[in-house]
């Protein structure tokens, strides 16, 4: 019994030890959450904007792991009336965070602040909800398609043009170099072409034929016989021409994986991908994807609307996207091109490692030749419950392209009221 | 006489030799197909590239690139983490097993009223959603002041939980009554029969619930990740998401990591064994 | 007599009130952490809660939908054929494994050891490993499927066979942990009673039969019973194996409820989810107490 006190003492003991913080006076504080793998880069620039600033002190939360779990700990945090004053979402969050009224509309103080100059304001646009801007972008990814020069100089084939829009190559060009480069069997087998069976990836080959799966008033389109035919050429190179790698071998040893070992020739996949890829053997090239009009991914810094400090708030959301920050990201090569203009010339020769700087050049053009995916409220549910799904049933070769497609027509229909 | 006997001998020997071949080649088929996503995660964690396996596999990298496990420590602040993560789990772990038996002694030995209703609300516990009661949790922890401290973590466990408690008393129920009345005829009170006699016979059930319980806590990421927020607060299983994007891993850094984060875990595991393999013995059951 | 009568009845009213002295700890833990929480949940699963706005009652709305659509059967069908596939099958390896610990050969420390592993290995690094046997063209699996000369099989990539494939998955998780606790509660039974029965003259499978199995009966109800509660509410290994897929044919209750609670903001819907599993649960663990009579056995 008495053993047992003492233990219950010891208990005590160390539970006064835990650190438990208060805030009292002085400095306001922000508090930013954002996704563990944001951790290291938000640490510099917080450390960098605490040194700078007397009056505002940021505290970040970086425990949160990826996106669905930012928006767990964000929902919750609110629900229970917890402070945070800024988060990093990404795009399909953002228009529910929006349509949830739980963002601060920033356009004026962005209207005032962010001027042409200083900022590519075609980004800002993108990120706009009925004409009002609720928050700054924190990376900036485009869909490229990273090749290896190896392979081409074997096979004799010119590489891909580096322009985007009219004078890139075509989806035919590159479904024809695919099957050139394809050869071999079992282990040993090349594949000419790599790019995820996921409708929201397949979408970079929409867009250059001014398809999208989203009509006006966001009518669905999957019953598109155009965007049809294009997701059936893809299929049959996925499922009888083996052009591009089953989902079994992909789900087992990674796509980035099986480019840098030379398994497949053409891989199509977002530049967040590009320290994996960089890390290969071989004469690594990038390209435009074919048709020359990619699909953009901007994550999103949003400011909440129950912040009690709005100013001190804006001051950090300016920073985030301001020369120094914007510089460090570079630096570290995290989070892919950013919004300020000096800092992307600064910074733009020594970013994405490996490439020729006409290749980099290529890379930042694909800012202005992407078009963001379009979301909607209801997307977070939309992708989980049917385009998700429904691109693995199509991966694995469960669906054939007309069932799949008939399934999302008459879900999207359903979702959207149609 | 004498050879029937040597004959019986011989016979018992081949036959004691050829079982036991038997059973030591499937033990070890069962024991490579259990260590061998161990073997692949010590052997990336000494890769070079941030990538997640050579296609075709190699098993054995080259060169063996030590220095991710010191990268890994540095980087991630893994030391502060493991304090964190053990005075969490070993506070809780302890606080539970304890008082757990302690609840479990009253399920299993003592009669009152009502006692299979509340033993079912102690198990209905279990059964709802940790997902559902998050935000209600939440509110309440936030009210108590306990949100960014390991209180949220720590407390509730001290309490015992449902399935210990439950564990607890299964065994307890199996150890005679005689044990409890001689007890009573010595002049103890629950109490002391509980810490004396009861607790010394269950050390091997204890130690193996304390493992279970300790590797809880020690994986655990929801409640750590809704509750703790400072940098300095972190436990190890958020360390490690560090290094898993959302969009590409860092497969080295994180197996590395990964790696680290095993050690006290398998070192509880080893030291357990003695008690668990010679616990019966302490309480001398026999009798 | 009388007065004896009168002594052991005080006992008894004593005992009664030590007994609820004992359970108070884990009473009062539940009446500060959980009664509330759960209220609230039943609560809301029967208002249209978006975690953000105020609540509108909307009556037995949620529950209607619960089996409605073409997902949601399908994800309750995916958890039943997953504890059908891997609570056995746990219990099952489980036992073997302890039971060979339990045989006196060399290097038991070792197996034991190494049967742990598979608890204590990071579920992202289990389910790579996992991946490359499963793989269709060249895994282990397949290979040796072809080898006997039967037709290979799309473990992870056909709904056929998906769920089955996270469940083996599972098991060979879980029997490591179902080990530790089948071994000590053999290391609970003397060896006393085997040298008895030894001298009864029972062999290795009677002695097994009637004294190993009936003396383990109260931690194999254990396992049952805790395994029925935690399987029907699996998570993890689904969700990083096959992300769910292909299609739903992975996707379980608890999966579903996170999403509809997290991903589009329905906690009314994810609670009524949550309380139909509840109450599934709470019967099935109900009737497991009430038929336990039949085969558990407390008497040394």
């Amino acid at each position: 019994m008495r053993k047992f006190l003492a233990l219950l003492l010891a208990l005590t003991m160390v539970l006064g030890m835990v650190p438990a913080f208060a805030e009292g006076d002085g400095p306001t504080i922000v508090h930013v959450l954002v996704p563990a793998h944001h951790d290291k880069i938000t640490g510099m620039m917080v450390e960098a904007f605490n040194a700078s600033h007397d009056d505002i002190q940021v505290e970040y939360d970086a425990s949160a792991v990826g996106w669905d779990g930012v928006s767990t700990k964000l929902i919750t945090m609110l629900a229970g009336g917890e402070e945070v004053d800024i988060a990093c979402v990404s795009t399909s969050y953002y228009p529910q965070f929006v349509d949830l009224k739980q963002v601060l509309d920033i356009t004026e103080h962005a209207e005032a602040n962010y001027s042409e100059e200083e900022y590519y304001w075609s980004v800002f646009d993108g990120l706009k909800v009925d004409g009002r801007l609720y928050g700054v972008p924190s990376s900036i990814y485009t869909l490229v398609n990273y090749y290896n020069k190896d392979y081409y100089d074997e096979a004799g084939i010119e590489y891909p043009s580096l322009e985007w829009g009219e004078g890139a190559w075509t989806f035919e060009d590159w479904a024809d170099i695919a099957r050139k480069m394809s050869h071999g069997e079992g282990m040993d087998r090349v594949y000419g072409a790599w790019i995820e069976y996921q409708l929201e990836r397949t979408a970079c080959f929409l867009f250059p034929e001014g398809l999208n799966y989203w009509g006006e008033d966001l009518k669905p389109q999957f019953d598109n016989e155009e965007i049809r035919a294009i997701h059936e050429t893809v299929y049959s190179m996925l499922h009888d021409e083996n052009v591009i790698p089953d989902n079994d071998l992909v789900s087992t040893a990674g796509a980035s994986q099986l480019f840098a070992d030379g398994v497949v020739a053409n891989y199509i996949n977002g530049t967040w991908e590009h320290s994996a890829v960089a890390a290969a053997d071989f004469r690594l090239g990038v390209c435009p994807t074919p048709g020359g009009v990619t699909v953009g991914y901007v994550d999103v810094y949003i400011p909440i609307a129950t912040t009690k400090h709005e100013e001190a708030t804006l001051t950090v959301l300016d920073y985030f996207i301001g020369y120094d920050a914007c510089v460090m990201k570079y630096q570290n090569n995290e989070l892919g091109p950013q919004v300020n203009k000096k800092a992307t010339e600064d910074c733009k020769d020594s970013c994405f490692s490996g490439l020729e700087p006409e290749e980099v050049d290529c890379i930042f053009d694909s800012l202005a030749n992407c078009i963001p995916l379009t979301v909607f409220p209801q997307w977070a549910e939309f992708l989980e419950e049917y385009l998700l799904p429904v691109s693995t049933l199509l991966r694995t070769g469960e669906y054939t392209v007309d069932e799949g497609f008939d399934e999302l027509q008459q879900d999207a229909n359903e979702l959207l009221g149609f | 006489m004498s050879e029937n006997t040597a004959k019986g001998l011989v016979l018992n020997k081949k036959k004691f030799n050829w079982k036991h071949l038997v059973l030591h080649i499937v033990l070890l088929f069962v024991c490579a197909i259990s260590i061998f996503p161990f073997i692949w995660m010590v052997s990336s964690a000494l890769k070079d590239s941030v990538l997640i396996f050579s296609y075709p596999p190699k098993l054995i990298p080259q060169p063996a690139v030590w220095h991710n496990f010191v990268t890994a420590w540095q980087e991630t602040g893994m030391g502060r983490a493991m304090v964190n993560s053990l005075i969490i789990a070993v506070t809780a772990t302890v606080g539970n097993i304890i008082v757990s038996s302690l609840v479990a002694y009253g399920f299993a030995k003592i009669e009152f009223k009502g006692k299979t209703a509340l033993f079912m609300v102690v198990l209905s516990t279990m059964m709802i959603p940790y997902q559902v009661i998050l935000i209600p949790s939440f509110i309440i922890f936030k009210q108590l002041g306990w949100v960014n401290t390991f209180y949220p973590l720590i407390i509730p466990p001290l309490f015992g939980t449902a399935a210990n408690v439950f564990m607890m008393r299964q065994y307890m129920l199996k150890i005679p009554n005689d044990f409890r009345d001689s007890g009573f005829i010595d002049g103890c009170g629950h109490f002391r029969i509980w810490f004396l006699i009861m607790l010394p016979m269950c050390v091997p059930t204890l130690v193996s619930l304390g493992v279970l319980t300790f590797m809880g806590h020690w994986n655990n990421y929801l409640g750590p990740m809704i509750y703790l927020s400072s940098r300095s607060n972190l436990t190890v299983p958020l360390v490690l998401r560090t290094y898993q994007g959302a969009y590409s891993t860092q497969w080295n850094l994180l197996m590395a990591a990964s790696c680290i984060a095993l050690a006290p875990v398998i070192l509880l595991y080893l030291v357990s064994q003695k008690f668990i393999i010679s616990g019966i013995m302490l309480g001398g059951i026999k009798g | 007599m009388a007065a004896a009568r009168r002594k052991e009845r005080t006992l008894d009213q004593r005992n009664a009130i030590m007994g609820y002295i004992m359970v108070s700890p884990i009473m009062v833990g539940i009446l500060l952490f959980s009664v509330i929480p759960v209220i609230f949940s039943l609560y809301i699963s029967f208002t249209n809660w978006d975690m953000l706005h105020p609540q509108q009652w909307v009556g037995l709305a949620n529950y209607k939908g619960i089996f409605s659509g073409s997902t949601l059967p399908l994800v309750w069908k995916n958890t039943l054929t997953y504890c059908a596939i891997a609570i056995p099958g746990a219990i099952l390896f489980g036992m073997l494994l302890a039971l060979a610990m339990n045989a006196k050969i060399h290097g038991v420390a070792l197996y034991r050891t190494a049967f742990f592993m598979p608890n204590i290995t990071t579920t992202v690094a289990v389910c790579i490993v996992w991946m490359w046997l499963y793989n269709k063209d060249f895994g282990l699996l397949n290979n040796i499927l072809r080898g006997v000369g039967l037709q290979p099989v799309k473990w992870i990539s056909s709904r056929q066979w998906a769920m089955r494939s996270v469940s083996f998955m599972s098991i060979w998780q879980a029997m490591g942990y179902d080990m530790i606790l089948l071994t000590a509660g053999l290391k609970a039974i003397d060896e006393t009673y085997y040298e008895a029965a030894m001298i009864d003259g029972a062999n290795g499978w009677k002695s097994f039969w009637h004294l190993t199995l009936p003396m383990l009966t109260p931690t194999l109800f254990f396992l049952v019973v805790t395994h029925c509660i935690n399987y029907v509410q699996m998570f993890d290994a689904a969700y990083i194996l096959t992300e769910g897929g292909p299609g739903h044919a992975t996707t379980t209750v608890v999966m579903q409820i996170y999403n509809t609670a997290f991903q589009y903001f329905r906690m009314g819907e994810a609670s009524s989810y949550a309380w139909v599993l509840f109450v599934f649960v709470f019967v099935v663990t109900a009737i497991q107490f009430k038929a336990q009579d039949k085969w558990v056995n407390y008497d040394v």
